[in-house]
């Protein structure tokens, strides 16, 4: 039965506990008494019930926050990594490699220098893990200073200066939102080799495109011809009556039957919609991969990533809105599919609900970062058994896909 | 009336040897009520006795000439202009239109058209089962209640800390230096637990148990010589309810079963100790009809041959190109003028269309499609249907012009109206799936009304894909 929907027990997928204000008291605790408890969520105050226990909370509250905000940091030569900003070449230059963060960060050339690009930049530096010079344009190292050159006199950088110099060639500030926070939410993230500017970038070592499909890449129109010729040879087509009804009485043993006769025939295999404005590779086509994720790992190899965990479209909602038709389908196109047994797997519900590839569109608005996941399920791949199960076959319903439906009373 | 009887016996079918913990009345058997998911006949071969050549011979020739009985009846339905929907008022009709597939809404009720029974416990009968309008309107109570508890408690835990502050301000005086008297952490823990304990006991008894609550419903009016009614005996009276105001299709109410042998319907194990209630039967007419959405309609009507459309004024059923006219006209509001709509200039932008094909996609799939008007969405989509499992997959609709000239392609709507869906569905857990609809021309259609099968043509000349969402939390996704 239907309830009206509300749900009592907030404990599923859907709650994200960053978007709430922290309890800056568990970290006192975990300072102090080394170790302690990962904080419950509990009954929020709404406005002050005028009892001291509730200020001396409050302030409580705030004074952890200020005192871990207080605590100096500092970094010890051990640790100090530098970097020279290129700009002409729009990449950073890493002087030392320390630290573990640059596992999953920048690459080397052949000559094994490291480099970082513009995003990987400016979120070591905010992060305080590297400190940048900025390189000397070479009309600057003029004749009369000609014994300096070989020698780096370069100017440091702030935070600020790195967000100025870099932040351009990152492709606007919302990637490197969206970048940032899911470097800090701890994934390994990279750019799609295909929005590279630079060639050290480009060349992967996993496929990232998916193949051109194989002669159709629509074969979902394409299955009610089944149900078109079994109708067909049956019974005939000469009668001329465009309202003929699609279940002409007879003797049908099973539904399964009737719904083959319901099915709708759509032969355009091989269909793909046109575009009407900017095309391809313009500067139009905002829905395209921006970054390749990876979950964290101990093992992850900058060279032999392997396949990637999740593709993240970023847009601004500035300048798009809900995708069209095409805009999706463009998306969707370069993205590595399963196959249909594989998403089966997981049960019809979630096999529909995570599609045979998925790409997740990460809208920012005014730097407030929206995650959803767009994913190709094709319902008409799946029809659901609508006959009773055979007497003395234990109890009937639920076979396969139960989904979430248990949870819900 | 038919769809009391059933109901009726439905509940009362069930096996009286329930699990002893249990006291929420025996749900009925839902499996075997809505066995079939559409109101088309099965053709059963009869049973093969194989040392019978003559059974033997018989069985063979059905299985090369099997009879046709898929159609026994063909549904009566009145088209309504003004609810934009179809009216079906004979009760076996609406009955098994209900029980094989769940097409359209009772006009007094939620869902399932149950108002006759709500009214027949309304006034006293006893033998009809509770509706699902009672179970949630219980349920929604109870919320409440436990709400209104909450906050009791709450509200006499702060005054307890208020006066624990002041007390022990009293005490020590207000030589303090500043510092706030915090009343004992202990008591703010122990007030926390009583209060999540609170929420938890009154969540348990969510299921019912008391049988006050249990029958927790508008007592019948005590002055039983006005309603003509004589609950000892058993008798059937006919409550005359608004016979005034009384639609014309409503079947004589004297059609009500003889009276049977009393029986008892008990709610709890407790009531032996209770007053046994005493058996009631109540007859009331019929003032509810089954409301059918145009898709509904128009797939019953072309897809499944099961239904025939009438107009009010109109004396014999409407043949079906009339009736798809019919359907394309008044698919907005207000209705298109007559002439607008033909059948050799058809425009396939129309909003009727779309909504069908959609319709038919899913339904044509096994799903069972309601309106999702009350998420903001196109469609709801059950597995099996509406008694079984809530709704998993809600459905908006998209159309899309690609193949339309000069027509501007993205008039997406913003992406807040997507946030405020996705959020709102997400909160009773269901997903939204986009469906693009790839409208054809005027053009890619045309001829269609000359052709064999030209309808189901055109429908499949609409292009559909899924794009299900769901909120991605980086938090949630690292493993």
């Amino acid at each position: 039965m239907e309830t009206d929907g509300l749900t009592t027990g907030f404990d599923d997928a859907d709650i994200d506990l960053s978007d709430e204000t922290q309890d800056f008291r568990f970290l006192a605790n975990i300072t102090n008494k080394g170790g302690g408890s990962i904080p419950k969520r509990g009954e929020k105050d709404f406005e002050p019930d005028g009892t001291n226990l509730q200020s001396s909370t409050l302030d409580d509250s705030r004074n952890a926050m200020f005192q871990a905000l207080s605590v100096e940091r500092s970094h010890t030569g051990k640790t100090r990594a530098t970097a020279t900003w290129h700009p002409t070449r729009r990449l950073a230059q890493i002087h030392e490699q320390r630290g573990v963060l640059f596992k999953a960060m920048g690459r080397a050339d052949k000559t094994g220098t490291m480099w970082l690009l513009p995003e990987e930049l400016i979120y070591m530096v905010e992060r305080g893990s590297l400190e940048c010079f900025y390189e000397q344009e070479q009309e600057q190292q003029d004749s009369e200073n000609k014994q300096k050159q070989g020698i780096h006199i370069n100017v440091p950088m702030s935070v600020q200066a790195v967000y100025a110099a870099a932040l351009e060639a990152t492709g606007g500030l919302e990637r490197y939102q969206v970048y940032a926070n899911l470097k800090r939410s701890g994934y390994i993230v990279f750019r799609d080799p295909a929005g590279q500017f630079d060639e050290l970038f480009r060349n992967v070592g996993y496929e990232y495109k998916a193949p051109p499909p194989a002669g159709s890449g629509w074969k979902l129109w394409g299955l009610g011809i089944f149900g078109a010729l079994f109708n067909g040879a049956f019974w005939g087509s000469g009668k001329g009556d465009p309202f003929r009804s699609m279940l002409a009485p007879g003797a049908y043993r099973s539904y399964a039957e009737m719904y083959r006769r319901l099915a709708i025939p759509r032969k355009e295999i091989t269909w793909t919609p046109t575009v009407k404005e900017g095309g391809e590779g313009t500067e139009d086509n905002k829905f395209t991969v921006t970054y390749h994720v990876w979950k964290p790992r101990p093992n992850f190899k900058k060279s032999a990533p392997g396949p990637p965990d999740f593709y993240v479209c970023v847009v601004s909602t500035l300048d798009t809105r809900l995708p069209s038709l095409a805009e999706i389908d463009r998306l969707l196109k370069d993205i590595p599919e399963v196959d249909r047994a594989t998403a089966r797997q997981k049960g019809l519900y979630q096999g529909l609900k995570d599609g045979r590839r998925n790409v997740i569109l990460a809208t920012v608005d005014y730097g407030v970062i929206s995650y959803m996941k767009f994913s190709d399920s094709r319902f008409g791949e799946e029809m659901l058994e609508v006959d009773p199960p055979a007497k003395g076959k234990g109890k009937g319903g639920n076979k396969g896909g139960k989904g979430g439906a248990t949870a819900k009373k | 009336m038919a769809d009391t009887t059933a109901n009726g016996a439905a509940t009362a079918a069930s096996p009286p040897n329930k699990p002893p913990h249990s006291t929420r009345p025996k749900r009925p058997n839902y499996n075997l009520i809505h066995a079939d998911p559409l109101p088309v006949v099965l053709y059963h071969s009869p049973p093969l006795i194989p040392h019978n050549p003559l059974s033997l011979l018989h069985h063979l020739y059905l299985y090369f000439f099997p009879p046709v009985q898929s159609h026994k009846v063909v549904y009566i339905g009145v088209f309504s202009p003004v609810t934009m929907s179809v009216e079906v008022r004979d009760p076996t009709a609406v009955l098994d239109l209900w029980n094989k597939g769940f097409w359209g809404k009772g006009s007094l009720s939620r869902s399932e058209p149950t108002w006759l029974n709500r009214e027949m416990r309304r006034l006293g009968d006893t033998q009809v089962g509770e509706t699902s309008e009672e179970i949630t309107r219980r349920r929604r109570d109870q919320r409440k209640e436990m709400k209104k508890e909450r906050a009791r408690k709450e509200k006499e835990e702060l005054q307890k800390v208020k006066e624990a502050e002041a007390k022990s301000k009293e005490e020590t005086g207000p030589a303090t230096n500043g510092k706030p008297i915090i009343a004992d952490s202990k008591v703010v823990v122990g007030l926390e637990a009583e209060i999540n304990g609170l929420d938890e006991t009154t969540t348990e008894s969510a299921q019912p148990s008391a049988p006050v609550e249990e029958l927790g419903l508008p007592t019948p009016p005590p002055s039983s010589d006005e309603l003509n009614t004589s609950d000892a005996e058993s008798k059937t009276v006919i409550v005359d309810v608004g016979s005034d105001t009384l639609p014309v299709s409503v079947p004589p109410s004297s059609e009500s079963p003889p009276t049977q042998p009393a029986k008892v319907v008990r709610f709890d194990s407790n009531t032996s100790t209770k007053e046994i209630p005493v058996e009631k039967k109540v007859t009331v007419k019929n003032q509810e009809h089954l409301q059918l959405t145009l898709s509904e309609a128009f797939f019953l009507v072309y897809a499944l041959g099961v239904l025939s459309v009438t107009t009010g004024d109109s004396t014999g059923p409407l043949p079906l190109p009339e009736v798809f006219k019919l359907f394309l006209r008044h698919s907005t509001f207000p209705p298109l003028p007559e002439p607008s709509v033909s059948l050799a200039n058809l425009n396939p932008d129309s909003s009727f269309l779309i909504n069908y094909v959609v319709y038919h996609h899913f339904r044509s799939l096994g799903w069972v499609v309601k309106s999702g008007v009350k998420f903001s969405v196109d469609y709801l989509l059950y597995k099996r249907g509406p008694v079984f499992s809530h709704a998993e997959f809600a459905i908006l609709i998209i159309p899309s012009y690609s193949r339309w000239e000069g027509r501007e392609e993205n008039e997406g709507k913003e992406w807040y109206w997507l946030h405020s869906i996705t959020r709102v569905n997400s909160q009773v857990k269901k997903t939204v799936v986009l469906v693009y609809v790839d409208v054809p021309t005027a053009d890619d259609v045309k001829g269609w009304d000359n052709e064999s099968d030209g309808l189901k043509k055109v429908l499949g000349k609409y292009k559909i894909r899924e794009v299900a969402l769901r909120r991605w939390i980086p938090g949630r996704n690292r493993e």
